[in-house]
C-alpha cells in the first residue's frame, strides 16, 4: 500500500494515529512465505508527501522479499530441527523398547526419554487385572516428582475422568489440549486439592495418548508441558507414533510372560506327572523282578503280589486317563456323555466301597447320608470319576479325619457334598483351584497331577451343573456338586 | 546277616511293601516309616540303624528335611542315607544331593540291592 499523501486520502484522511503522529505520506509491504503473509514492513514519512516514490517502492519489496526469504529459511531449518528431534526421540525410545522384554523397566526408561526434550513431565497408566496402575512417570525437574507421584496416588486415572488422560481412556481417541488455560484444569479436576497439585505441576499444554494395541486400550500416556502452545498436530501425530510403538513392547512383554509362565507351568506338570508315573512303575518292576529272579517265592507271597501289582497297574491307567482327558478338554472336544438313569446316592456309595483299601491305609471313615434314591440323567463313569476325585482328595488332604459325604435332591437338583476336616485351603488358592495343574498345596509335599479338580470341573459344568469349594486352612474343606436331575443340556 | 537294619521311608505303601520284602528275603532287618518325622524318631530311638532309604517327595516333613535334620546331629553323622527318588531334580538340587547315593526310580532290583549291600558292608 503506497499512500502518498495521506492528508487528501479518503481512506486514512480521518485516521487519528496518523494525524496525531502527523505523517504525511506511508508505505506498507507485505513479507510472503510462499503462501501467505508472514508480516509487513511499514514506512511512514512526516516530512514530505509522495515520499515513496517508485524506485524507493521496488527498493522495499527487494528488501521485503530478502525478509520473507530469511524468515522462510529459518521456520524450515527449526522443521528440520523438530523432524530431527522427533526422529531421535523415536529412535531412543524405539531402542529402549527393545532393549527388554520386561515392560515395567522399559515403560520408565520411555518416560525418562521424553523430559525434558518432550515434555516437561509424563506419565504412563497401565490396565492392570482390570485396574489402571502408574507404571512410570517423570518430571524435567527432580523437586516435583514427588508431585507426580502424589497425584495419581490420590486421583487415580480412571475411564471417568474428566481429565484428558480419562478421556483418551474411555474414547481410545488421542486428545491434544494446545493451550490449557485455568478454566480447563479446573475443570478437569475433582476438588480443591487435585487443582492445587496440578496448578503446582502447572501444565499449559498437554497430549493424552491411549496406548492401543489389537483393539485394545493398555493404558494411557500423558504428556504435559509448562509452555503455552507447546503441542500442535505435529507433536500430536509424533506421540501417536510413539504410544503405538510403547503399546507393542508392552502386548509383546505380557505375551512372553504369560508364555513363560505356560511353560513353567508344563514343566511343573511334567515333573510331577514323571513323579507319579514313576512310583506305581517302581512298585510293579520290583514286584515283577522279585518274582522273575527267585528271590520272592511264588508259593505264599503270590497272591499279594498279584494284588499289588494289579493296585498299581489301576493307578497308572487312572492317571494316563486323567491326562488323555484333560487332553480332550483342551482340544475342545469336550467330554461325550452317555447320559442313562443314575441313583446318585448309590453311586457315591459304590465309589467309597472301591476305595476301602486307601481308606483303611489313611486310617479314616465315610459316613454318607442320604435320605433316599436320587436320581437323574447322568453319564455314570464321568461321575464316579466326580466322585472319586472329590473323595481322594478328602482322604488325602483329611489329616486321618472322618470324611462327610451328603447326597440330597431339591427343586430338581441333585446335590452332593463332600466334606473333609483336614488341612483346608488358602483363601488365595480356593479361587484356582478349579484351574488346569493348580494344586493348594505345593508338589513336592503331595502328589497327583494338580487336574482332579479340573476334571471335576469340566464334567460337571458339561452336565450343566456347577461345583463350588470352601474351605478354611486347618479346618478341613468342603466341596458341593449341583446337578440338573433332567441331565445334560 | 547284617550288623544293622534298613530304614524305608516312602509315603506310598505298596513301594515300602515291595522293598521291604525284597530286602527282608534278602537278610536284612526292615524298618518303615511314611514321613521324615517318623523316620527320624525311630533313627534316634534305634541305633541298628545303618541305612536311610528315603524318598524326596513326601507330605509334610519330606527327603530333604530328613537330609537335613540328620546332617545337623553330630549322633547321627555317618549314618549312610540312600535316595530313592522319581522327581526330575533341578541343576541346585543335584548339586545339593552330590555326596549322597541317589537311585532313581524305577529302580532296577540288582541296582537296589547292590546298592544295600555295598553301603552296609562299608558301614560294618
Amino acid at each position: 500500500v503506497v499512500v502518498g499523501d495521506v492528508a487528501r486520502d479518503a481512506r486514512f484522511a480521518a485516521d487519528p494515529y496518523l494525524a496525531a503522529a502527523g505523517t504525511r505520506s506511508l508505505l506498507a509491504v507485505p513479507v510472503r512465505r510462499v503462501d501467505r503473509a508472514l508480516g509487513v514492513l511499514y514506512f511512514e514519512n512526516d516530512q514530505l508527501t509522495d515520499a515513496f516514490t517508485a524506485d524507493r517502492v521496488q527498493m522495499i519489496r527487494l528488501l521485503s522479499a530478502g525478509v520473507g526469504i530469511s524468515i522462510e529459511n529459518s521456520l524450515l531449518f527449526e522443521e528440520r530441527h523438530r523432524a530431527e528431534a522427533g526422529l531421535r526421540l523415536l529412535a531412543d525410545t524405539s531402542a529402549a523398547l527393545s532393549e527388554t522384554l520386561d515392560y515395567e523397566t522399559t515403560v520408565a526408561k520411555v518416560a525418562r526419554l521424553l523430559v525434558p526434550d518432550f515434555a516437561d513431565f509424563c506419565s504412563v497408566d497401565l490396565v492392570v487385572d482390570g485396574k489402571l496402575v502408574q507404571a512410570a512417570y517423570a518430571h524435567a525437574d527432580p523437586a516435583k516428582q514427588p508431585l507426580i507421584a502424589e497425584l495419581r496416588a490420590r486421583y487415580p486415572v480412571v475411564a471417568s475422568a474428566p481429565s484428558p488422560a480419562g478421556q483418551a481412556l474411555r474414547t481410545g481417541k488421542p486428545v491434544l489440549l494446545a493451550d490449557v488455560g485455568d478454566e480447563q484444569l479446573r475443570a478437569s479436576c475433582h476438588d480443591a486439592d487435585h487443582l492445587a497439585i496440578v496448578r503446582a505441576l502447572g501444565p499449559r499444554s498437554a497430549m493424552a495418548i491411549p496406548l492401543v494395541s489389537a483393539g485394545r486400550v493398555l493404558g494411557v500416556l500423558a504428556l504435559s508441558s509448562v509452555t503455552p502452545g507447546r503441542y500442535q498436530t505435529s507433536q500430536l501425530a509424533l506421540a501417536e507414533t510413539l504410544g503405538r510403538r510403547v503399546a507393542v513392547a508392552i502386548e509383546n512383554a505380557r505375551l512372553y510372560r504369560e508364555a513363560q509362565e505356560a511353560i513353567g507351568v508344563r514343566d511343573e506338570f511334567l515333573s510331577v506327572a514323571s513323579h507319579e508315573l514313576r512310583t506305581p512303575v517302581t512298585a510293579l518292576k520290583l514286584t515283577l523282578q522279585g518274582l522273575v529272579t527267585g528271590l520272592v517265592p511264588v508259593d505264599d507271597k503270590l497272591p499279594r503280589q498279584l494284588q499289588l501289582a494289579e493296585r498299581q497297574t489301576g493307578r497308572m491307567s487312572r492317571l494316563i486317563d486323567e491326562m488323555l482327558c484333560v487332553g480332550r478338554i483342551q482340544s475342545g472336544a469336550g467330554i461325550e456323555l452317555v447320559p442313562e438313569p443314575v441313583d446318585l446316592a448309590q453311586l457315591v456309595r459304590d465309589v467309597a466301597e472301591g476305595l476301602g483299601g486307601e481308606l483303611a491305609r489313611a486310617r479314616c471313615t465315610i459316613a454318607i447320608g442320604a435320605p433316599g434314591p436320587v436320581t437323574g440323567r447322568w453319564d455314570r463313569g464321568k461321575l464316579e470319576q466326580v466322585a472319586a476325585n472329590l473323595l481322594s482328595n478328602a482322604l488325602k488332604f483329611g489329616r486321618g479325619q472322618p470324611i462327610e459325604v451328603a447326597v440330597t435332591e431339591a427343586a430338581g437338583t441333585a446335590t452332593l457334598v463332600v466334606r473333609d476336616h483336614g488341612i483346608g485351603i488358602a483363601g488365595d488358592r480356593l479361587p484356582r483351584i478349579f484351574e488346569r495343574f493348580e494344586r493348594a498345596v505345593p508338589s513336592n509335599q503331595y502328589g497327583g497331577l494338580g487336574l482332579g479338580l479340573y476334571i471335576v470341573r469340566a464334567i460337571v459344568v458339561s452336565h450343566g451343573g456347577a461345583v463350588h469349594a470352601e474351605s478354611q486352612v486347618g479346618r478341613g474343606s468342603s466341596f458341593t456338586v449341583d446337578l440338573p436331575c433332567e441331565g445334560p443340556p | 546277616v547284617t550288623t544293622g537294619c534298613v530304614l524305608l521311608v516312602d509315603d506310598e505303601p505298596d513301594v515300602l511293601e515291595v522293598i521291604q520284602t525284597i530286602l527282608e528275603l534278602s537278610g536284612y532287618a526292615v524298618l518303615t516309616a511314611t514321613s521324615g518325622r517318623e523316620a527320624l524318631d525311630l533313627v534316634r530311638a534305634n541305633d541298628r540303624v545303618g541305612l536311610v532309604m528315603v524318598d524326596l517327595m513326601m507330605p509334610g516333613t519330606d527327603g530333604w528335611w530328613l537330609r537335613d535334620r540328620v546332617a545337623e546331629d553330630p549322633a547321627l553323622a555317618d549314618l549312610p542315607i540312600v535316595v530313592l527318588s522319581g522327581a526330575g531334580l533341578t541343576a541346585a538340587q543335584s548339586q545339593a544331593l552330590a555326596s549322597s547315593t541317589v537311585l532313581k526310580k524305577p529302580v532296577e532290583l540288582h541296582v537296589l540291592l547292590a546298592t544295600v549291600e555295598r553301603t552296609m558292608r562299608r558301614r560294618s
